[in-house]
């Protein structure tokens, strides 16, 4: 498939032309260090970022959205309207979350149409890393900082240029729209590709992973949960900045019988995520429900995917609040695999 | 490791071993620089985890409540445990409220008080570093040595980077201990006191709004404010009450504002300003102008501050003849 | 089993009206709701099997997961039986016949129908949790589905007289001679002649065999808890003893992760599941 280079100084004028039918989302300078925004002037696009504050995951799955509006008893849907959308400089281990998300939200052949609406539509430029971020581990977890999954192009910061790799028809396509302004990449730039691949993945260092998945099912009642639930503070921060999380809440909004019925992020960290109406509360500690949260993406997702539901984005870690570290804890649930 | 870190593991170690306490909540180092997680410990063995630093910015009043309440589907006898912790000026303000509050129970609560000039805010030595991530950072003396993750090196000085609460500290010792360790702080350098809050009083409602509108259009509703929060300790959250359904869940503007003010509401008189939620907001929200200003208007209008001594009624749970008025003759 | 909603929006609930309300207690906090589909091609395509939930809208309130009540065999309307517990449940309660609210269904997964075919089959129900155990009942004895199984045993009680769920159908249930029916209340009032015990003890006396046999039980809590020794001391095996769990909520259909024990979601793993299903997932409900 077509590999092409890119002068850095054309890339707002790459990203002006492709954005010209599309919606651009791309990382921008923020007070956080640079975040996903939908960016109208190119020239705030920022790609010298590590992760982003948080991730894009909004591109496909926003923090709310309306699911339908009602009035009195009479629904009505709501038109699942999408623009073609380009998510440009996206990380590797961002655009496999997309990959991670395609697989629940068409689950059991039941498609989810406000999520598969937004990802049909959206062309994903992934920006391969030259270096980790502040707490990344994607290559533990089957990731790569090179990676290509879950992306139609895949792009190299080599200094001066950017080369760009299309992955799929569409991203072959979407190169093939600037092609006025780009070079077809020659084996010297190739060449710098693989050496900048190989420096990228030398530099993550492997951290301990548990694997062996019924020793996770044993370790259920293990003490280190009470010892980390006395840590965590049943927020939904690290919920909200994971790339893999999907977990929502639906709830109706309404005014004199006139409403809209919405669906909006949740997190299995929050004290009332899992309360009965009945009063009954299955996870009523927070022990129980920080186990639920990495036990969910280390071993009942392996059980339902084949695949533990983390990229390695380790933004969990740099935001949480109570200071919890997600590698800490692998480490331990992995070492008490190899004592068990 | 310095003095008053050396100290407090020795002062620990003597209230467990002597079983002045049961368990003791601190802080203690983790892998991120500049940063450290609350720990628990309650064997003498451990004093070891715990840290005293620049980086200490958590009010570890927030952990204390759950500690005294009856574990979960225990049967029989419980005693609730004796739980030491270390304070700063804001922290100890929090467990007096909390005491107050009926959170806590004051006999059974060992402050080890700490003085404090200031905790370094990360997010600051973030915009320091710009888009480049923080490797590592060493404190050293009234500096921090940082190193990005493009491996160039900065020294900063800590008051350029202290935490905007700590600015404006004027309470740099514990109001309520047991014990002190350490020297005594240096006094609070003179800030006018509520100076952001004044400026900011004087923008026009237009300029105003547009900043709330930045600010609160970057929330997340992940609610990691109010449960970094020590005075937040409600079961059920307004916020999450459908019977009625006070606001909705998402982040539409109206729904974030009636959130914020919410609960900066609720935090009137009660506030200590110790900058736990704008720690724990992961967009960094500058959410104290809104508690700043609450404070502001509670110490014009009765001349208080909140959670100072036990002793002290507290502004707006208790009724002085001689309190203004005027919110309800010249509202 | 056919779903309506896989080819559109599973979202989007389907309008049905509310036909009759019949008030089940004394203390008229649960009510049975009979609807039926606005749209005839509804009606004529919509098929469940008895264990399956639906999930019901009142627009502006929310939507609640209830048992299916009716059984595949009643044709042209649902049933659900619904006890009022809080704001969506209240809602509904506060209703009237001719209103219209809307329904996702069907959803989870039914009874073992199949496995329970030329078996003895043991149906054990408490309080208002019998909802889809009726339909169970219904559907192995009508429509000329009842040569299909072997014996069939209902063991049904409530916490008293007034508490007992569908009384004109037990009355049927205990005149027929194809069905063995026990009703029993914790406690009876002046009026009551019919037994008296705990479900848990009345399933011990009468003791069913559990030779070529499956055991379908339904429940609160502590009644299950009870229970399930017995079904083990009858010599019941973990596969064949057959559970409808309940669990918090929301799409209903295995993406908005909140009903999970373990990786099992209760919504479409479940409801319904093994004895030995369950014992391989976490204690987590």
């Amino acid at each position: 498939m077509l590999e092409i280079t890119l002068d850095k100084s054309k890339v707002q004028e790459f990203l002006r032309l492709l954005g010209q039918n599309r919606r651009l989302f791309a990382p921008v300078k923020d007070r956080m260090g640079t975040t996903f925004s939908e960016v109208v002037d190119p020239s705030l696009v920022c790609l010298d970022g590590l992760n982003t504050n948080l991730s894009p995951k909004e591109v496909v799955f926003p923090q709310w959205e309306t699911l339908y509006t009602f009035e009195e008893d009479q629904a009505n849907e709501v038109k699942l309207v999408a623009q073609e959308t380009l998510l440009f400089g996206a990380r590797p281990c961002d655009a496999r979350a997309l990959e991670l998300l395609d697989r629940v939200f068409t689950w059991e052949r039941i498609d989810d149409p406000y999520y598969l609406h937004r990802r049909e539509k959206t062309c994903v430029v992934a920006l391969a890393c030259n270096t980790p971020g502040e707490a990344c581990f994607c290559s533990s977890v089957g990731g790569s900082p090179v990676g290509e999954v879950g992306a139609d192009v895949l792009a190299f910061d080599l200094g001066e240029q950017l080369y760009l790799r299309a992955l799929t028809e569409r991203g072959e396509a979407l190169l093939n729209e600037a092609s006025a302004l780009t070079e077809k990449a020659t084996e010297e730039d190739k060449r710098a590709v693989q050496q900048a691949a190989a420096e990228a993945e030398k530099q993550l260092q492997p951290i301990p992973i548990p694997k062996d998945l019924a020793a996770l099912k044993e370790s259920f009642d293990a003490e280190i949960w009470e010892n980390l639930g006395q840590k965590c503070l049943g927020c939904g921060t690290c919920a909200y900045v994971c790339p893999t999380c999907h977990c929502f809440d639906i709830t109706d909004e309404t005014k004199k019988g006139v409403g809209r019925r919405v669906r909006s992020w949740d997190s299995c960290a929050f004290s009332l995520f899992t309360l009965h109406g009945s009063g009954h509360n299955p996870r009523i500690t927070q022990a129980a429900r920080y186990r639920q949260r990495v036990l969910h993406k280390f071993l009942y997702c392996p059980e339902n995917f084949g695949e533990a539901f983390c990229v390695g984005c380790g933004r969990c870690i740099t935001n949480c609040p109570a200071g919890l570290d997600l590698r800490a804890v692998l480490e331990r649930l992995a070492s008490l695999a190899k004592v068990g | 490791m310095n003095q008053v870190e050396e100290t407090l593991r020795q002062e620990v170690a003597k209230l467990l071993e002597d079983g002045t306490i049961d368990v003791f909540v601190g802080h203690e180092a983790v892998s991120l620089p500049l940063r450290t997680s609350p720990c628990f410990v309650r064997s003498p063995k451990e004093v070891d985890r715990l840290v005293w630093d620049r980086i200490c910015t958590r009010n570890l009043a927030t952990y204390l409540p759950q500690l005294f309440k009856r574990p979960v589907g225990l049967k029989g006898e419980w005693t609730p445990p004796k739980v030491g912790v270390v304070a700063k000026g804001c922290d100890s303000r929090s467990i007096v409220g909390l005491i107050k509050e009926k959170q806590i129970p004051r006999d059974r609560l060992f402050i080890i008080g700490v003085g404090c000039e200031g905790m370094i805010d990360r997010h600051s030595v973030g915009r320091v570093l710009g888009v480049v991530g923080l490797a590592d950072a060493k404190v050293d003396g009234n500096s921090v040595q940082v190193i990005g993750t493009d491996g160039r090196e900065k020294r900063i000085d800590i008051a350029d980077v202290l935490a905007a609460s700590c600015r404006e500290c004027q309470h740099r010792e514990a109001v309520l201990s047991n014990l002190t360790v350490g020297e005594a702080p240096s006094s609070a350098p003179e800030v006018s006191h509520y100076a952001n809050v004044a400026g900011f009083e004087l923008k026009s409602s237009q300029e105003r709004w547009e900043h709330w509108v930045e600010e609160l259009s970057r929330c997340i509703r992940c609610y990691a404010c109010r449960q970094a929060c020590p005075n937040c300790y409600c079961e059920e959250c307004f916020a999450e009450e459908t019977a009625p359904q006070w606001l909705g869940v998402t982040t539409d503007l109206s729904d974030v504002f009636v959130f914020h003010l919410g609960r900066a509401f609720h935090q009137a008189g009660r506030c200590v300003d110790c900058g736990a939620c704008v720690a724990a907001c992961p967009q960094g929200i500058d959410l104290r102008l809104l508690n700043q200003k609450i404070n502001k208007d509670v110490e014009e209008l009765f001349e208080a501050q909140a959670s100072l001594s036990l002793e002290e009624a507290e502004a707006l749970s208790s009724f002085r003849m001689e309190d203004d008025q005027s919110f309800m003759t010249e509202p | 089993m056919v779903n309506m909603n896989q080819t559109t929006n599973p979202y989007m609930p389907y309008p049905v009206r509310i036909d009759r309300i019949t008030i089940e207690n004394e203390a008229r906090d649960l009510k049975t709701f009979k609807v039926v589909f606005l749209d005839p091609e509804h009606t004529k395509a919509f098929h469940h099997m008895p264990g399956q939930f639906a999930e019901l809208s009142m627009f502006g309130k929310g939507e609640c997961p209830i048992g299916i009540a009716s059984s595949p065999t009643e044709e042209g309307f649902l049933l659900f039986t619904v006890k009022k517990t809080g704001v969506v449940t209240g809602e509904l309660h506060n209703l009237t016949e001719g209103r219209v609210i809307g329904v996702r269904a069907p959803l989870g997964k039914s009874y073992p129908i199949d496995r329970m075919k030329g078996k003895n089959v043991v149906i054990v129900g408490g309080g208002f949790a019998f909802t889809t155990l009726r339909a169970l009942t219904k559907y192995m004895i009508e429509a000329g589905n009842r040569a299909d199984y072997g014996e069939i045993t209902v063991i049904y009680g409530a916490r008293s007289p007034g508490e007992l769920l569908y009384k004109e159908e037990l009355k049927e249930w205990e005149a027929r001679d194809d069905l063995k029916t026990y009703i029993t209340v914790d406690k009876g009032d002046e009026n009551w002649k019919g037994r008296e015990g705990f479900v848990p003890a009345v399933l011990e006396e009468v003791a069913p065999s559990s030779k070529d046999a499956l055991i379908a039980v339904c429940g609160p809590p502590i009644m299950i808890k009870f229970t399930l020794p017995v079904i083990k001391k009858l010599g019941f095996a973990p596969s064949d003893t057959i559970l409808s769990l309940e669990m918090r909520m929301k799409c209903g259909i295995g993406k908005c992760g909140r009903c999970n024990i373990g990786s099992k979601y209760v919504c479409k793993d479940g409801p319904v599941f093994t004895l030995e299903e369950l014992d391989v997932l976490p204690n987590e409900y």
